[in-house]
Protein backbone atom coordinates (compact mmCIF):
# COMPACT_ATOMS: atom_id res chain seq x y z
CA UNK A 1 0.00 0.00 0.00
CA UNK A 2 1.58 3.22 -1.22
CA UNK A 3 2.06 5.32 1.86
CA UNK A 4 -0.31 8.22 2.42
CA UNK A 5 1.17 12.09 1.54
CA UNK A 6 1.12 14.12 4.19
CA UNK A 7 -1.28 16.89 4.18
CA UNK A 8 0.98 19.71 3.21
CA UNK A 9 0.69 22.01 5.91
CA UNK A 10 -1.29 25.48 5.41
CA UNK A 11 1.10 28.58 5.88
CA UNK A 12 -0.21 31.50 7.09
CA UNK A 13 0.49 34.29 9.43
CA UNK A 14 -0.92 34.88 12.48
CA UNK A 15 -2.68 37.79 12.72
CA UNK A 16 -0.82 40.56 15.05
CA UNK A 17 -3.31 41.42 17.60
CA UNK A 18 -1.51 43.99 19.19
CA UNK A 19 -1.16 45.93 16.06
CA UNK A 20 -5.48 45.83 15.59
CA UNK A 21 -6.17 46.60 18.82
CA UNK A 22 -3.41 49.25 18.92
CA UNK A 23 -5.01 52.99 18.82
CA UNK A 24 -5.07 54.48 15.36
CA UNK A 25 -1.80 57.01 14.24
CA UNK A 26 -1.79 60.34 16.13
CA UNK A 27 -4.83 63.15 14.36
CA UNK A 28 -6.31 59.98 12.63
CA UNK A 29 -8.89 61.09 12.38
CA UNK A 30 -8.24 64.97 11.47
CA UNK A 31 -6.45 64.07 8.42
CA UNK A 32 -7.83 65.26 5.50
CA UNK A 33 -10.17 63.38 2.82
CA UNK A 34 -10.26 62.82 -0.66
CA UNK A 35 -13.20 60.91 -1.85
CA UNK A 36 -13.65 60.66 -5.72
CA UNK A 37 -17.03 59.57 -7.19
CA UNK A 38 -17.58 59.40 -10.35
CA UNK A 39 -17.03 63.06 -11.73
CA UNK A 40 -17.54 64.26 -8.54
CA UNK A 41 -14.11 64.44 -5.95
CA UNK A 42 -15.98 65.12 -2.17
CA UNK A 43 -12.90 66.91 -0.02
CA UNK A 44 -13.34 67.01 4.18
CA UNK A 45 -10.40 69.36 5.28
CA UNK A 46 -9.48 71.43 2.45
CA UNK A 47 -8.16 74.58 4.43
CA UNK A 48 -7.56 76.99 1.11
CA UNK A 49 -8.39 76.89 -2.76
CA UNK A 50 -4.39 78.53 -3.78
CA UNK A 51 -5.12 77.90 -7.55
CA UNK A 52 -8.21 77.33 -9.69
CA UNK A 53 -8.25 77.31 -13.18
CA UNK A 54 -10.62 74.42 -15.72
CA UNK A 55 -7.18 72.67 -16.28
CA UNK A 56 -5.93 72.62 -12.83
CA UNK A 57 -6.81 72.99 -9.16
CA UNK A 58 -4.69 73.11 -6.29
CA UNK A 59 -6.04 72.42 -2.69
CA UNK A 60 -4.03 73.35 0.67
CA UNK A 61 -5.18 70.33 2.96
CA UNK A 62 -2.79 70.90 5.81
CA UNK A 63 0.37 68.91 5.32
CA UNK A 64 -0.44 68.25 1.97
CA UNK A 65 -0.75 69.82 -1.46
CA UNK A 66 -3.11 68.30 -3.93
CA UNK A 67 -2.89 69.08 -7.26
CA UNK A 68 -5.89 67.95 -9.61
CA UNK A 69 -5.36 68.16 -12.93
CA UNK A 70 -8.05 67.59 -15.98
CA UNK A 71 -10.70 69.33 -17.91
CA UNK A 72 -13.39 71.51 -17.35
CA UNK A 73 -12.57 71.35 -13.50
CA UNK A 74 -15.16 73.59 -11.57
CA UNK A 75 -16.09 73.76 -7.89
CA UNK A 76 -19.97 73.09 -7.21
CA UNK A 77 -20.16 74.06 -3.77
CA UNK A 78 -17.30 75.15 -1.24
CA UNK A 79 -18.49 76.23 2.28
CA UNK A 80 -15.87 75.60 5.42
CA UNK A 81 -13.35 72.26 4.82
CA UNK A 82 -15.72 71.25 2.79
CA UNK A 83 -15.53 71.39 -0.76
CA UNK A 84 -17.07 69.50 -3.95
CA UNK A 85 -15.64 69.16 -7.27
CA UNK A 86 -16.58 68.22 -10.58
CA UNK A 87 -15.37 67.63 -14.16
CA UNK A 88 -12.72 65.23 -15.54
CA UNK A 89 -10.40 64.11 -13.88
CA UNK A 90 -6.86 62.54 -15.68
CA UNK A 91 -4.31 62.91 -12.56
CA UNK A 92 -4.02 63.52 -8.82
CA UNK A 93 -0.48 65.06 -7.71
CA UNK A 94 -0.23 64.45 -3.61
CA UNK A 95 3.13 67.13 -2.57
CA UNK A 96 4.10 67.40 0.93
CA UNK A 97 3.38 71.11 1.71
CA UNK A 98 7.35 71.32 3.15
CA UNK A 99 8.95 69.24 0.62
CA UNK A 100 10.50 71.39 -1.97
CA UNK A 101 10.27 70.67 -4.99
CA UNK A 102 12.69 69.04 -7.49
CA UNK A 103 13.08 71.43 -10.25
CA UNK A 104 13.83 74.42 -7.86
CA UNK A 105 16.19 72.08 -5.32
CA UNK B 1 -34.25 95.18 -7.59
CA UNK B 2 -36.03 95.17 -4.75
CA UNK B 3 -33.25 95.50 -1.69
CA UNK B 4 -35.85 94.15 0.62
CA UNK B 5 -36.66 91.05 -1.04
CA UNK B 6 -32.63 89.91 -0.96
CA UNK B 7 -32.75 87.16 2.60
CA UNK B 8 -34.93 85.24 0.25
CA UNK B 9 -32.86 85.72 -3.01
CA UNK B 10 -30.47 83.36 -4.53
CA UNK B 11 -27.87 85.38 -7.00
CA UNK B 12 -25.07 84.99 -9.05
CA UNK B 13 -22.17 87.23 -9.00
CA UNK B 14 -18.80 87.49 -10.06
CA UNK B 15 -15.84 88.85 -8.35
CA UNK B 16 -12.49 90.09 -10.64
CA UNK B 17 -9.05 91.42 -9.37
CA UNK B 18 -5.61 89.63 -9.06
CA UNK B 19 -5.52 86.53 -7.23
CA UNK B 20 -9.28 85.98 -7.10
CA UNK B 21 -8.91 82.84 -5.38
CA UNK B 22 -8.04 84.29 -1.78
CA UNK B 23 -11.76 85.69 -2.42
CA UNK B 24 -13.02 82.30 -2.13
CA UNK B 25 -11.42 81.16 0.73
CA UNK B 26 -12.44 83.89 2.38
CA UNK B 27 -15.74 83.64 1.57
CA UNK B 28 -15.88 79.98 2.52
CA UNK B 29 -14.40 80.47 6.10
CA UNK B 30 -16.50 83.42 7.03
CA UNK B 31 -19.28 81.12 6.19
CA UNK B 32 -20.69 81.74 3.11
CA UNK B 33 -21.81 79.09 0.80
CA UNK B 34 -20.65 79.14 -3.05
CA UNK B 35 -22.11 77.03 -5.27
CA UNK B 36 -21.43 76.73 -9.59
CA UNK B 37 -17.59 78.57 -9.11
CA UNK B 38 -16.55 78.91 -12.69
CA UNK B 39 -13.91 80.17 -13.57
CA UNK B 40 -13.69 83.46 -16.27
CA UNK B 41 -10.78 85.39 -17.56
CA UNK B 42 -9.08 87.31 -14.64
CA UNK B 43 -11.89 85.93 -11.83
CA UNK B 44 -14.73 83.76 -10.73
CA UNK B 45 -18.17 83.32 -11.15
CA UNK B 46 -20.31 81.97 -8.34
CA UNK B 47 -23.70 81.68 -6.65
CA UNK B 48 -24.53 82.39 -3.33
CA UNK B 49 -27.72 82.58 -0.89
CA UNK B 50 -29.01 86.46 -0.74
CA UNK B 51 -28.53 86.73 3.36
CA UNK B 52 -25.06 86.00 2.40
CA UNK B 53 -25.01 89.04 -0.27
CA UNK B 54 -23.41 91.83 2.31
CA UNK B 55 -20.79 89.97 3.63
CA UNK B 56 -19.65 89.14 0.14
CA UNK B 57 -19.38 92.50 -0.92
CA UNK B 58 -17.58 93.67 2.18
CA UNK B 59 -14.89 90.92 1.88
CA UNK B 60 -14.17 91.71 -1.66
CA UNK B 61 -13.92 95.72 -0.70
CA UNK B 62 -11.47 94.61 1.97
CA UNK B 63 -9.75 92.89 -0.76
CA UNK B 64 -9.91 95.51 -3.54
CA UNK B 65 -11.50 92.74 -5.77
CA UNK B 66 -14.26 94.24 -7.98
CA UNK B 67 -17.95 92.24 -6.56
CA UNK B 68 -20.42 92.66 -9.43
CA UNK B 69 -24.33 90.87 -9.57
CA UNK B 70 -25.10 89.12 -12.70
CA UNK B 71 -28.29 87.43 -11.87
CA UNK B 72 -30.68 87.20 -9.46
CA UNK B 73 -33.51 85.02 -8.67
CA UNK B 74 -35.89 85.86 -5.93
CA UNK B 75 -39.33 84.93 -4.88
CA UNK B 76 -41.53 85.23 -7.97
CA UNK B 77 -42.96 88.56 -9.17
CA UNK B 78 -46.72 87.39 -7.74
CA UNK B 79 -44.85 86.81 -4.44
CA UNK B 80 -42.46 89.99 -4.00
CA UNK B 81 -46.24 91.90 -5.07
CA UNK B 82 -48.19 89.91 -2.58
CA UNK B 83 -45.57 90.09 0.31
CA UNK B 84 -45.13 94.32 -0.70
CA UNK B 85 -48.92 94.89 -0.68
CA UNK B 86 -50.30 92.11 1.43
CA UNK B 87 -47.91 91.75 4.27
CA UNK B 88 -50.48 90.50 6.44
CA UNK B 89 -50.49 87.49 4.53
CA UNK B 90 -47.19 86.45 5.57
CA UNK B 91 -47.14 87.78 8.67
CA UNK B 92 -49.93 86.19 9.81
CA UNK B 93 -48.25 82.32 8.11
CA UNK B 94 -45.63 83.53 10.56
CA UNK B 95 -48.04 83.47 13.37
CA UNK B 96 -50.06 80.89 12.85
CA UNK B 97 -46.64 78.82 12.95
CA UNK B 98 -45.91 80.29 15.74
CA UNK B 99 -48.94 79.92 17.50
CA UNK B 100 -49.28 76.16 16.57
CA UNK B 101 -45.78 75.44 18.09
CA UNK B 102 -46.82 77.42 20.93
CA UNK B 103 -50.17 76.00 21.74
CA UNK B 104 -49.48 72.49 20.57
CA UNK B 105 -47.78 72.09 24.34
CA UNK B 106 -51.30 72.80 25.61
CA UNK B 107 -53.68 70.40 26.35
CA UNK B 108 -56.59 70.24 24.18
CA UNK B 109 -57.91 66.93 24.47
CA UNK B 110 -57.68 63.45 26.73
CA UNK B 111 -58.17 60.67 24.56
CA UNK B 112 -58.99 57.52 26.60
CA UNK B 113 -58.59 55.08 23.90
CA UNK B 114 -60.35 51.98 23.79
CA UNK B 115 -61.12 52.11 28.18
CA UNK B 116 -64.01 51.53 29.49
CA UNK B 117 -65.96 54.74 30.23
CA UNK B 118 -67.05 53.48 33.70
CA UNK B 119 -63.41 53.93 34.41
CA UNK B 120 -63.29 57.78 32.65
CA UNK B 121 -64.19 59.67 35.32
CA UNK B 122 -61.36 57.58 37.59
CA UNK B 123 -58.81 58.64 35.44
CA UNK B 124 -60.10 62.39 35.09
CA UNK B 125 -59.99 62.56 38.88
CA UNK B 126 -56.74 60.98 39.45
CA UNK B 127 -55.30 63.27 36.37
CA UNK B 128 -56.89 66.20 37.73
CA UNK B 129 -55.36 65.78 41.48
CA UNK B 130 -51.65 65.44 39.67
CA UNK B 131 -53.06 68.85 37.98
CA UNK B 132 -53.54 68.05 34.52
CA UNK B 133 -56.81 68.92 32.83
CA UNK B 134 -57.27 70.49 29.22
CA UNK B 135 -56.21 74.13 29.20
CA UNK B 136 -52.79 72.84 30.87
CA UNK B 137 -48.96 73.74 29.79
CA UNK B 138 -48.26 70.37 30.16
CA UNK B 139 -44.05 69.27 30.60
CA UNK B 140 -42.03 66.56 30.11
CA UNK B 141 -41.89 66.36 34.40
CA UNK B 142 -45.29 67.01 34.97
CA UNK B 143 -46.07 64.23 32.59
CA UNK B 144 -43.41 61.47 34.45
CA UNK B 145 -44.66 62.74 37.73
CA UNK B 146 -47.88 61.92 36.89
CA UNK B 147 -47.50 59.17 35.19
CA UNK B 148 -45.67 58.15 38.22
CA UNK B 149 -48.62 59.01 40.52
CA UNK B 150 -51.28 57.11 38.43
CA UNK B 151 -49.40 53.85 38.40
CA UNK B 152 -48.67 54.12 42.22
CA UNK B 153 -52.66 55.47 43.17
CA UNK B 154 -54.62 52.92 41.06
CA UNK B 155 -55.61 49.81 42.13
CA UNK B 156 -57.74 48.91 38.78
CA UNK B 157 -54.77 49.25 36.46
CA UNK B 158 -52.10 47.16 36.18
CA UNK B 159 -49.96 49.56 33.89
CA UNK B 160 -50.96 53.44 32.57
CA UNK B 161 -49.29 55.20 30.32
CA UNK B 162 -49.84 58.62 29.53
CA UNK B 163 -48.42 59.96 26.00
CA UNK B 164 -48.56 63.58 24.79
CA UNK B 165 -48.48 64.98 21.35
CA UNK B 166 -49.53 67.66 19.36
CA UNK B 167 -51.94 68.68 22.16
CA UNK B 168 -53.96 65.10 22.60
CA UNK B 169 -53.10 63.54 26.03
CA UNK B 170 -53.75 59.78 25.48
CA UNK B 171 -54.30 57.33 28.61
CA UNK B 172 -53.39 54.03 27.56
CA UNK B 173 -53.92 51.12 30.11
CA UNK B 174 -54.27 47.31 30.90
CA UNK B 175 -56.54 45.78 33.86
CA UNK B 176 -55.29 44.87 36.65
CA UNK B 177 -54.36 40.87 36.51
CA UNK B 178 -54.96 39.37 40.15
CA UNK B 179 -53.71 36.52 41.14
CA UNK B 180 -54.46 35.13 45.07
CA UNK B 181 -51.19 33.02 46.23
CA UNK B 182 -52.93 31.33 49.44
CA UNK B 183 -50.16 30.81 52.53
CA UNK B 184 -49.77 26.95 53.23
CA UNK B 185 -52.44 26.14 56.43
CA UNK B 186 -51.75 26.76 59.86
CA UNK B 187 -51.16 23.65 61.99
CA UNK B 188 -54.24 23.80 63.20
CA UNK B 189 -57.88 21.94 63.07
CA UNK B 190 -61.37 23.06 61.65
CA UNK B 191 -63.91 23.24 64.28
CA UNK B 192 -68.56 23.95 63.58
CA UNK B 193 -69.32 27.36 63.93
CA UNK B 194 -72.97 26.04 64.68
CA UNK B 195 -75.02 22.77 65.40
CA UNK B 196 -75.96 21.18 62.34
CA UNK B 197 -76.28 18.01 60.14
CA UNK B 198 -73.11 17.59 57.88
CA UNK B 199 -74.21 17.31 54.50
CA UNK B 200 -70.56 17.70 52.39
CA UNK B 201 -67.16 17.06 53.63
CA UNK B 202 -64.64 18.89 50.86
CA UNK B 203 -61.66 19.06 52.68
CA UNK B 204 -58.25 19.56 50.69
CA UNK B 205 -56.04 19.72 54.08
CA UNK B 206 -55.89 17.93 57.19
CA UNK B 207 -57.54 15.12 58.30
CA UNK B 208 -61.70 14.67 58.42
CA UNK B 209 -63.34 13.57 61.83
CA UNK B 210 -67.08 13.80 60.94
CA UNK B 211 -68.58 11.58 58.02
CA UNK B 212 -71.51 12.77 56.10
CA UNK B 213 -74.83 12.74 57.88
CA UNK B 214 -73.28 12.99 61.36
CA UNK B 215 -74.97 15.78 63.90
CA UNK B 216 -72.36 18.14 65.04
CA UNK B 217 -72.70 20.60 67.71
CA UNK B 218 -70.69 24.23 67.78
CA UNK B 219 -67.27 23.78 68.72
CA UNK B 220 -67.07 20.13 67.89
CA UNK B 221 -63.64 19.17 66.11
CA UNK B 222 -64.24 18.60 62.09
CA UNK B 223 -60.60 17.78 61.26
CA UNK B 224 -57.76 17.45 62.40
CA UNK B 225 -54.06 18.83 61.43
CA UNK B 226 -52.25 15.91 62.90
CA UNK B 227 -52.25 12.52 62.49
CA UNK B 228 -50.08 9.24 64.37
CA UNK B 229 -49.26 7.04 62.02
CA UNK B 230 -48.16 3.34 62.29
CA UNK B 231 -45.66 4.09 64.40
CA UNK B 232 -47.09 5.93 66.90
CA UNK B 233 -45.12 9.15 65.13
CA UNK B 234 -47.08 12.57 64.31
CA UNK B 235 -48.01 13.45 61.19
CA UNK B 236 -48.92 17.18 60.87
CA UNK B 237 -51.00 18.78 58.34
CA UNK B 238 -52.50 21.92 58.78
CA UNK B 239 -56.92 21.50 58.15
CA UNK B 240 -58.20 23.42 55.05
CA UNK B 241 -61.20 22.59 53.42
CA UNK B 242 -65.25 23.27 53.37
CA UNK B 243 -67.38 21.55 55.53
CA UNK B 244 -71.14 22.08 54.07
CA UNK B 245 -73.76 21.24 57.07
CA UNK B 246 -76.86 22.19 56.95
CA UNK B 247 -77.78 24.56 59.64
CA UNK B 248 -80.86 26.26 61.84
CA UNK B 249 -80.68 29.16 63.56
CA UNK B 250 -82.27 32.18 64.71
CA UNK B 251 -81.48 35.98 64.23
CA UNK B 252 -82.81 39.09 66.08
CA UNK B 253 -83.26 42.69 65.30
CA UNK B 254 -84.82 45.84 66.30
CA UNK B 255 -85.49 48.71 64.38
CA UNK B 256 -86.98 51.92 65.74
CA UNK B 257 -90.18 53.10 63.61
CA UNK B 258 -88.56 56.91 64.42
CA UNK B 259 -85.07 57.93 64.25
CA UNK B 260 -83.00 60.08 62.86
CA UNK B 261 -80.75 60.48 60.17
CA UNK B 262 -78.68 62.18 57.55
CA UNK B 263 -80.99 62.73 54.54
CA UNK B 264 -80.98 64.48 50.99
CA UNK B 265 -83.04 67.73 51.64
CA UNK B 266 -83.08 68.25 47.52
CA UNK B 267 -81.24 71.18 47.32
CA UNK B 268 -78.30 71.78 45.61
CA UNK B 269 -75.33 74.22 45.04
CA UNK B 270 -72.88 74.51 41.96
CA UNK B 271 -69.43 76.08 42.16
CA UNK B 272 -67.60 76.38 38.34
CA UNK B 273 -63.77 77.10 37.62
CA UNK B 274 -63.56 77.85 34.15
CA UNK B 275 -59.40 76.60 33.10
CA UNK B 276 -57.86 78.33 29.85
CA UNK B 277 -54.38 78.32 28.98
CA UNK B 278 -52.84 80.12 31.88
CA UNK B 279 -55.90 81.72 33.05
CA UNK B 280 -58.53 80.32 35.29
CA UNK B 281 -61.55 81.93 36.90
CA UNK B 282 -63.88 80.22 39.99
CA UNK B 283 -67.81 81.62 40.09
CA UNK B 284 -68.33 80.53 43.79
CA UNK B 285 -71.66 79.18 44.59
CA UNK B 286 -74.46 81.11 44.96
CA UNK B 287 -75.50 79.52 48.10
CA UNK B 288 -72.88 77.45 49.92
CA UNK B 289 -74.26 74.45 51.04
CA UNK B 290 -72.88 71.40 53.10
CA UNK B 291 -73.22 68.39 51.82
CA UNK B 292 -71.95 65.59 49.38
CA UNK B 293 -69.70 66.85 46.92
CA UNK B 294 -69.39 65.90 43.01
CA UNK B 295 -67.12 66.57 40.79
CA UNK B 296 -67.75 67.37 36.98
CA UNK B 297 -65.16 68.11 34.60
CA UNK B 298 -66.68 69.54 31.18
CA UNK B 299 -64.58 69.88 28.41
CA UNK B 300 -64.68 73.09 26.17
CA UNK B 301 -65.63 72.20 22.44
CA UNK B 302 -66.82 74.16 19.31
CA UNK B 303 -68.49 71.76 16.89
CA UNK B 304 -66.36 68.95 17.02
CA UNK B 305 -63.08 70.95 17.61
CA UNK B 306 -61.98 70.38 20.75
CA UNK B 307 -60.53 73.76 22.67
CA UNK B 308 -57.84 73.86 25.36
CA UNK B 309 -60.17 74.82 27.84
CA UNK B 310 -62.53 73.33 30.50
CA UNK B 311 -65.13 73.53 33.43
CA UNK B 312 -64.94 72.02 36.22
CA UNK B 313 -68.25 71.80 38.23
CA UNK B 314 -68.10 71.20 41.54
CA UNK B 315 -72.43 70.21 43.18
CA UNK B 316 -72.66 70.06 46.62
CA UNK B 317 -76.31 67.98 47.34
CA UNK B 318 -77.76 69.79 51.11
CA UNK B 319 -77.61 66.74 53.50
CA UNK B 320 -79.84 66.97 57.00
CA UNK B 321 -80.12 65.47 59.95
CA UNK B 322 -84.01 64.96 59.89
CA UNK B 323 -86.02 62.65 61.93
CA UNK B 324 -87.47 59.70 59.79
CA UNK B 325 -90.89 58.23 60.83
CA UNK B 326 -91.28 54.94 59.35
CA UNK B 327 -94.44 52.74 58.67
CA UNK B 328 -94.89 49.67 60.94
CA UNK B 329 -94.61 47.28 57.56
CA UNK B 330 -91.52 49.14 56.18
CA UNK B 331 -90.17 48.79 60.02
CA UNK B 332 -90.64 44.94 59.63
CA UNK B 333 -89.16 44.75 56.50
CA UNK B 334 -85.96 46.56 57.94
CA UNK B 335 -85.03 44.37 60.97
CA UNK B 336 -86.00 41.12 58.81
CA UNK B 337 -83.39 42.48 56.35
CA UNK B 338 -81.29 43.08 59.51
CA UNK B 339 -81.46 39.62 60.27
CA UNK B 340 -80.54 38.64 56.71
CA UNK B 341 -77.55 40.60 56.75
CA UNK B 342 -76.45 39.06 60.38
CA UNK B 343 -76.68 35.26 58.76
CA UNK B 344 -74.53 36.83 55.69
CA UNK B 345 -72.36 38.05 57.60
CA UNK B 346 -71.59 34.56 59.85
CA UNK B 347 -72.65 32.87 56.66
CA UNK B 348 -71.34 34.22 53.68
CA UNK B 349 -72.28 31.87 51.21
CA UNK B 350 -75.07 30.61 53.43
CA UNK B 351 -77.99 29.49 50.81
CA UNK B 352 -81.33 29.60 52.69
CA UNK B 353 -83.38 26.97 52.43
CA UNK B 354 -86.60 28.04 54.70
CA UNK B 355 -86.87 30.77 57.10
CA UNK B 356 -89.39 31.40 59.51
CA UNK B 357 -90.52 35.03 60.91
CA UNK B 358 -92.06 36.41 64.05
CA UNK B 359 -92.10 39.71 64.47
CA UNK B 360 -93.83 42.56 67.17
CA UNK B 361 -94.39 46.21 66.42
CA UNK B 362 -94.73 47.58 70.13
CA UNK B 363 -93.40 50.85 72.13
CA UNK B 364 -92.35 52.63 68.84
CA UNK B 365 -90.05 49.68 67.73
CA UNK B 366 -90.59 46.53 65.21
CA UNK B 367 -88.48 43.45 66.33
CA UNK B 368 -87.70 40.76 64.32
CA UNK B 369 -87.18 36.91 65.00
CA UNK B 370 -86.43 35.06 62.40
CA UNK B 371 -85.80 31.60 61.88
CA UNK B 372 -83.44 30.11 59.02
CA UNK B 373 -82.72 26.83 57.81
CA UNK B 374 -79.76 27.11 55.26
CA UNK B 375 -76.92 25.01 54.17
CA UNK B 376 -73.52 26.37 54.36
CA UNK B 377 -69.71 25.88 54.97
CA UNK B 378 -69.14 25.86 58.95
CA UNK B 379 -66.07 24.95 59.32
CA UNK B 380 -63.76 27.83 61.35
CA UNK B 381 -60.51 27.57 62.60
CA UNK B 382 -60.82 29.03 66.16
Amino acid sequence: MKPKKPHPRKLYERPDLRRMAAPPPRDFYRLPELELRGGNLLTDGCRRVLDFTPKRVCLDMGDTLVTLYGEGLRIESFAGKRLILAGRFTRVELRSKWEVPPDEG
Amino acid sequence: MKAEFWAVDTFRFSVTGPGTFRFLNRAAASGVRLRHVRWQKDGYTATASGPDRRRLEEIAKSGGWAFTVTARRGPGRRTEWLLRTRPGLAAGAVLFFVLLRFLGGFVWCIDYGAMDTDLHAGVRTLLADCGIHEGVYLTKPLLQAAQAQALRRSETFGWVSLNFTGGCLSVESTPVQTQTVRDPPPRQGLYAAADGEILAVEIESGFAVVAVGEQVTAGQPLAAAEKLDRKGNAVPQGAWGRIVARVQKQYTAAQALEYEALVYTGRSSAAETLYLPGYAHTRPAETPLAGEEQTEWLPLRLGRLALPACICRVTTWEQKTQPVRLTDTAAVALAVRTCRAQLLRDFPDAEIEAEQRETTTENGTAAAAVTYIFTADIARTR
